[in-house]
């Protein structure tokens, strides 16, 4: 399953989707020669929209990020995987504008980020770690307030429709389920109508029916072809999500390539997974079996709720 | 992972966001649709709007209450001209009563003239020919008690019906010197200096420990634009809570306003600029809302000791006194003390708007330099 679309960690190609494990809608019949690279050498490569070069950045003697270099192309889902304090965060942070760098370069969507970090705040959607916004503010109220921020009108019901939000328009944000939370986190990301997406940790934290929902929304971004930079610790939703996953350990990037691609490297380095964990479901098949995949976090203590859920769910595959 | 999906291509370039159906023309600064969403945010607090409102008035009663509990003391000049006995059985009579202060005194100018500036409430001349009360209206309460007891004193001490032995004229100097109308501008001041350093303070570290200032750090609002807005929402709260302070002590406490209210609800906003310009200087430093408490009290209390709010700056030894003419809080109670309770107009307090203005860019400039989104 060798694929050389990727070289050295470095995007030539823009097929990668049939040769990565995403569960994508069909657009057409199976056909497996997409798996293989293009013939010949037709691929046009598009400008990258985002660029970082030997990004450096020390709190103190600490050194966050040390000379982390990649680049994002238009339409790319890239993830950036690590364990807590790898520098993840930190390099998000910088690329949006909210934290300065102390050496290395950057620009996303044409902006050189450590010149004029003000002017990528414009450009980006952002949804932060650790971040909240107003209380006694409907969440329709807080998307125009931001709608005002960024010099534009929103059309705040549309936007709470498309992260599926609309029945809680006038809501407070405390008022949520932690899964909502994050959704119209998203939602406020959405107001300048950015075409690049920084998602950090975005589903941290979520029960996994809402995690699963919010994956279907980072994915129904891709498809529309937006760029997404998204920081996680899930390797299930790198593999799902990402087109390629930057893994980083201690403030440098160590692996930079398409999930598949980083598995493959690995198996022919002779790596074996022990006998006995291979399965062919794991805990969370388990519990979504028994629980379902709808989420729990709007008003549902209705006539469903009543009737237990694994009794409806058993026997039915997902 | 056995999640193989059938291929599909992905759009061959990156299209934005699908236009939404419906987008409202409607644009509004960011400064004003914060001003906005701050006022909207108060005003459904209810809980802070009725602390806000309520507390200064509460300690405006529990004072008011404090003064009234000693009853009325009227101040009575007393001139004895007619130097016969029934005169002095009146004054001896007057003086027995607990219910008027009596200052006999030999020259009915002197005494005239203590009148006119308020230090009496009510004046009688015993002449020789018939006794003469002057009452000063602006005092109703305490010339009314003086007139009650002039009658019983003179009956008493004469025999003869009250109104036909004293001819009663009343004059209005329009002064009041009574200790709620002293202590209103206080409480305006201190009101304000709530408003601007302790509520400022904590909503602001609130704020930003729930991370709800690192969210609007990520959007293009500028920090000046921010400050602006949180300003301008607070100083719009300052004069509607003193003007609600002044209508409550008018009408409730009927206290006495000599200034212009114009003008004292001028001196409140600027005082409150100046405590809102304190607030975030502070908070600029200021880590959680547990240390934010601590910190405005170590600020706030002793200002409120030391400024002559409740009390007379007058009774402190003369370097303490020499230093408390600086505190802020102390200019915005000598501006506002001397509008409403001495009469000044505003060329007379400009010392202490100078004071306030100084301080305001003092802290000005700290605030906007100390400002942060967020700890590091």
């Amino acid at each position: 399953m060798g694929y050389n679309v990727y070289a050295s960690g470095e995007i030539l190609g823009q097929i990668p989707y049939a040769l990565s494990p995403h569960a994508r809608p069909a657009r057409g019949p199976y056909d497996p020669r997409s798996r293989l690279p293009p013939a010949g050498g037709a691929v046009s490569v598009a400008a990258p929209v985002i660029e970082v070069e030997g990004l450096r950045k020390a709190y103190g003697e600490r050194v966050a990020v040390d000379g982390v270099s990649f680049t994002v192309q238009p339409g790319e889902v890239l993830g950036i995987l690590g364990p807590n304090g790898a520098g993840k965060t930190t390099t998000v942070e910088i690329l949006e504008g909210l934290r300065t760098a102390d050496g290395g370069s950057a620009r996303v969507a044409g902006i050189d980020v450590l010149r004029d970090p003000g002017a990528v705040k414009g450009a980006v959607g952002v949804q932060l770690q650790a971040s909240s916004f107003f209380d006694q503010l409907s969440l329709v109220e807080l998307l125009e307030l931001f709608g005002s921020l960024f010099g534009v009108g929103v059309d705040a019901r549309a936007l709470l429709r498309r992260v599926d939000l609309e029945d809680r328009a006038s809501s407070e944000v405390r008022r949520l389920s932690g899964g909502q939370q994050q959704r119209f986190a998203v939602a406020a990301a959405l107001v300048n109508n950015p075409s690049i997406l920084f998602l950090d940790e975005p589903t941290t934290g979520l029960d996994p029916q809402a995690r699963r929902h919010m994956w279907e929304l980072i994915r129904s971004f891709r498809d529309d072809g937006t760029t997404v930079v998204l920081t996680t610790h899930s390797m299930e939703e790198a593999e799902l999500l990402c087109d390629r996953v930057a893994i980083m350990d201690a403030g440098r990037i160590v692996a930079l390539d398409a999930p598949s691609a980083l598995v493959d490297a690995l198996l022919a380095r002779g790596f074996r997974r022990p006998a006995a964990v291979v399965r062919e479901a794991t805990l969370e098949d388990v519990f979504l079996d028994l629980c379902g995949h709808e989420l729990r976090d709007g008003d549902a203590a209705g006539v469903a709720a009543a009737e237990p859920v694994a009794a409806r769910r058993r026997g039915r595959r997902r | 992972m056995s999640v193989t999906a059938p291929p599909s291509q992905r759009p061959a370039a990156p299209s934005p966001l699908p236009p939404s159906p419906r987008r409202p023309a409607r644009r509004v600064s960011p400064r004003r649709a914060l001003l906005v969403a701050s006022l909207r945010m108060f005003y459904r607090n209810k809980h802070s709007i009725f602390w806000t409102l309520l507390l200064p008035v509460i300690i405006l009663g529990v004072f008011a209450l404090l003064n009234l509990g000693g009853g009325v003391n009227a101040q009575l000049g007393v001139v004895d001209e007619a130097h016969d006995a029934a005169s002095a059985r009146v004054v001896a009579a007057l003086q027995q009563s607990a219910l008027v202060s009596v200052h006999v005194s030999s020259s009915v100018g002197d005494e005239q003239s203590a009148l006119g500036n308020g230090d009496r409430d009510a004046l009688l001349v015993l002449g020789p020919k018939g006794y003469s009360l002057t009452l000063n209206t602006a005092h109703s309460r305490e010339s009314d008690e003086a007139r009650l007891v002039v009658s019983d004193a003179v009956q008493r001490a004469t025999g003869q019906q009250p109104a036909a032995a004293v001819s009663v004229t009343t004059v209005n100097n329009g002064r009041s010197q009574g200790y709620t109308d002293f202590l209103i501008p206080g409480i305006i001041a201190l009101s304000v200096m709530q408003t601007g350093l302790f509520t400022v303070l904590y909503t602001f570290v609130h704020l930003r420990q729930r991370g709800i200032l690192r969210r609007l750090k990520a959007t293009p609002l500028r920090a000046t634009d921010f400050l602006a807005a949180q300003v301008g929402t607070r100083l719009i709260l300052a004069a509607a809570q003193t003007l609600v302070l002044v209508l409550i002590a008018l009408l409730i406490f009927r206290i006495h306003i000599y200034g212009n209210v114009g003008w004292i609800l001028g001196v409140a906003v600027l005082g409150a600029a100046v405590f809102l310009a304190l607030g975030f200087a502070i908070s600029g430093s200021t880590g959680s809302v547990e240390s934010a408490a601590p910190i405005a009290n170590a600020i706030g209390l002793p200002m409120i000791v030391l400024s002559g709010v409740f009390f007379s700056r007058g009774g402190m030894p003369g370097w303490l006194h020499g230093i408390t003419d600086f505190l802020p809080l102390t200019y915005l109670v000598d501006a506002l003390r001397h509008l409403s309770y001495d009469g000044w107009g505003l060329l007379d307090i400009r010392t202490d708007l100078l004071g306030l203005a100084a301080w305001l860019v003092v802290s000005g400039a700290l605030a906007v330099r100390l400002f942060r989104w967020e700890l590091d």
